[in-house]
């Protein structure tokens, strides 16, 4: 009798520790994932910064402002062609890291799309792509060797930069992004347009969760 | 009355299994938790210069459990290791965990009232974030992305903003260093006015710290504010800092500057001391409410220690807090010799200092929050054992184990950091390090080789020694 109380009282205790320990590692360690394909113009906000979304939109927005300016009207008038466009540096002056490349793409894409400008390539790309000449003069077959010195000129430059403003109040947070964008005849430094595009944002923490 | 004899031995087996297997289940599960990794050997791995094997050692466990303060120590030890784009991104995950402790979990929360603080997630110090930032200011400058060092600089300008504005008790450690830092690479980037805010900036959160972090207003921020408010033609400023920190030094054309930050040691890692509070047996408290435990907290805390008759004593209530001993390296300063050119290194922060004052600071909210905690574990104890010796006994066990002080922070933080500026003609150098021990004397030396310094620019280093 007293060896089967024994017994049981032993068995008890571990199965009581056993349950313990699966308990904890099962809550402790236990970690889930799910991924889900999205369409990639879908808007999605999980941390409240600057995301794809924010390029495409802020990119589309502007370069719509941007063409339909009097601008492109008085160059085809003057110059009987399309103009032609360089997106340059645009400086990210913000406090969080944005792809600005992304946001050239955003915005190259929509010049070109767009049918009324013509876009050539901006200074880092333009280097790769003479290597590339030079180099078919010394391997390509003569007859598919581009030419040198046959580059298009851009008549104008596109600059700009983003900034941020963040305000924060406990768990609460405002962050405003103003995109400045310039174009500027090349030739003559002139500031034909100017646009700016806003984006505020409310990000808001709550103080419990379960 | 032979059934009542074996379940008294049943009980006292019960028991014994319990004083015995319990204890060590319960510590297993609260010391090692789900992230595991040994201080020792990672501290032994750095001072070996074994960076390697210390972040990958370290990354396996963030792998299992990304949480504070060990993404700090792996995002740390990734720096050191030259990892810098990995370090920058355990960083910013550390910074978006710190930034989500905001919304408290409130199940976490429960069950720190009934177990200890250590069930919470870490409560990242307002310091240790700043330092963050100095780690990631670092890796981007290494990398040669001043536009991503910029970004953290705006960051962490407007994290101090946003203390600032929690309240008027901000104590502003790390604050001035971290400010000044932003303003060098503002600086470096042509931004001038935003240069100029961030040393003034730093100014102030010197002087607002200096107290308590014991850290005064570094000599070379005079000259920045004064080369900087002329570059941006305040001429009224530039004569005002001129006047309060000195004329500033003329350089030829051809001159850079080299800024090296010297980290020595270790910050002291959080100890835990053992308090006592006598509970007698006329006390009557919070058997009903906890209100009234909470009320009884002010007369327990005069007793911390006391000895009374044991005819007196109902129960010896013992609660385990943190504490810091303090573990200053034996090199504490630094000379730097270029040619004939000698500068000593100036204290720019002291994160023993500024850990042991958050600590000063945070003890009595969390003494008290311990001991109410601790009142209502021994009433709920009290409670059961009168219904069940053997449930009882189970409940104080689980009380005495669970009570842990939380000693959790960033422990591979260097102790002081030191900073030297020194301008130099553009070229290559070879740098020679002194390292002082306490009274001044040089305790090690190491010599950099192919220092880059170009004209108007500076050169950033940073060296870490652990002695």
């Amino acid at each position: 009798m007293y060896e089967k109380q024994r017994k049981l009282a032993n068995h008890t205790v571990l199965l009581v520790c056993q349950l313990l320990i699966g308990l904890i590692a099962l809550v402790g360690c236990g970690a889930s994932k799910q991924v889900t394909r999205v369409e990639s113009d879908t808007t999605i906000d999980l941390s409240g910064r600057w995301n794809d979304t924010d390029s495409r939109m802020v990119a589309e927005t502007i370069i719509e402002d941007c063409l339909g300016h009097s601008w492109i009207i008085e160059h085809t008038a003057d110059a009987s062609a399309k103009p032609v466009l360089i997106v340059g540096g645009i400086r990210n002056k913000s406090m969080e890291h944005i792809a600005v490349q992304t946001f050239i793409s955003d915005i190259e894409r929509a010049f070109i799309n767009s049918g009324k400008v013509r876009t050539v390539s901006s200074a880092s790309e333009r280097s790769e792509i003479r290597e590339e000449r030079a180099e078919q003069g010394e391997f390509s077959a003569i007859e598919t060797i581009k030419r040198m010195g046959r580059e298009l000129g851009a008549d104008y430059m596109m600059t700009g930069e983003i900034n941020t403003i963040a305000d924060q109040e406990g768990g609460n947070q405002v962050m405003f992004y103003q995109t400045d964008l310039t174009l500027t005849n090349i030739e003559t430094n002139e500031k034909v347009w100017i646009g700016q595009e806003k984006i505020k944002k409310f990000i808001g923490r709550k103080k419990y969760k379960m | 009355m032979r059934w009542q004899a074996n379940s008294s031995v049943t009980e006292t087996l019960i028991k014994n299994l319990m004083i015995k297997i319990l204890p060590i289940l319960l510590s297993l599960f609260l010391v090692t938790g789900c992230s595991r990794y040994s201080m020792q050997e990672l501290r032994i791995s750095l001072e070996t210069g074994n960076y390697e094997e210390a972040y990958a050692e370290l990354k396996k466990n963030a792998q299992k459990k990304a949480e504070l303060p060990l993404l700090f120590e792996l995002g740390m030890v990734a720096h050191y290791a030259n990892h810098f784009m990995d370090s920058n991104e355990t960083l910013g995950q550390a910074e978006e965990i710190a930034d989500e402790l905001y919304t408290k979990s409130l199940s976490k929360e429960a069950l720190s009232l009934v177990t200890s603080d250590l069930a919470k997630p870490y409560a990242v110090k307002k310091y240790e974030r700043l330092l963050s930032y100095y780690y990631q200011i670092l890796n981007y400058y290494y990398l040669n992305q001043l536009s991503g060092a910029l970004v953290e600089c705006r960051q962490a300008t407007n994290l101090i903003e946003y203390y600032k504005g929690e309240g008027d008790d901000y104590d502003f450690f790390g604050s001035g260093f971290v400010a000044y830092l932003c303003g060098m690479i503002f600086e470096a980037a042509g931004e001038w006015n935003d240069a100029f805010i961030s040393y003034r900036q730093a100014e102030v959160n010197y002087r607002n710290s200096l107290e308590k972090a014991g850290v005064p207003i570094p000599e070379y921020l005079g000259d920045s504010l004064v080369r900087v408010a002329r570059k941006l033609g305040f001429t009224e400023e530039a004569a005002d800092y001129q006047a309060l920190y000195g004329a500033l030094p003329e350089y030829p054309e051809n001159y850079g500057e080299l800024i090296l930050f010297y980290e020595s040691g270790y910050v002291p890692q959080k100890d835990k001391v053992t308090l006592t509070f006598p509970i007698l047996k006329t006390d009557e408290f919070g058997e009903e409410h906890e209100a009234e435990a909470k009320k009884f907290v002010p007369t327990l805390l005069e007793r911390e220690g006391r000895t009374y008759p044991d005819v007196e004593l109902e129960y010896l209530l013992h609660i385990e807090m943190p504490t810091y001993h303090s573990n200053r390296p034996q090199l504490t300063g630094i000379k730097v010799q270029v040619g004939e050119m000698i500068e000593q290194g100036h204290l720019v922060e002291d994160v023993e200092q500024i850990a042991i004052e958050t600590l000063n600071t945070e003890y009595t909210v969390v003494l008290f929050r311990t001991l109410v905690r601790a009142l209502l574990k021994y009433l709920v104890t009290r409670e059961v054992d009168k219904k069940s010796e053997v449930l009882g006994l189970l409940a104080n066990l689980v009380n005495i184990i669970t009570e842990k002080a939380d000693t959790r922070s960033w422990v591979t933080l260097p102790n002081q950091i030191f900073m030297v500026r020194m301008s130099l003609p553009e070229g290559t150098h070879t740098v020679g390090l002194s390292f002082l021990n306490g009274n001044g004397g040089i305790g090690l030396r190491e010599r950099l080789g192919d220092v880059e310094i170009s004209s108007n620019r500076i050169t950033l280093l940073n060296y870490r020694t652990y002695k």
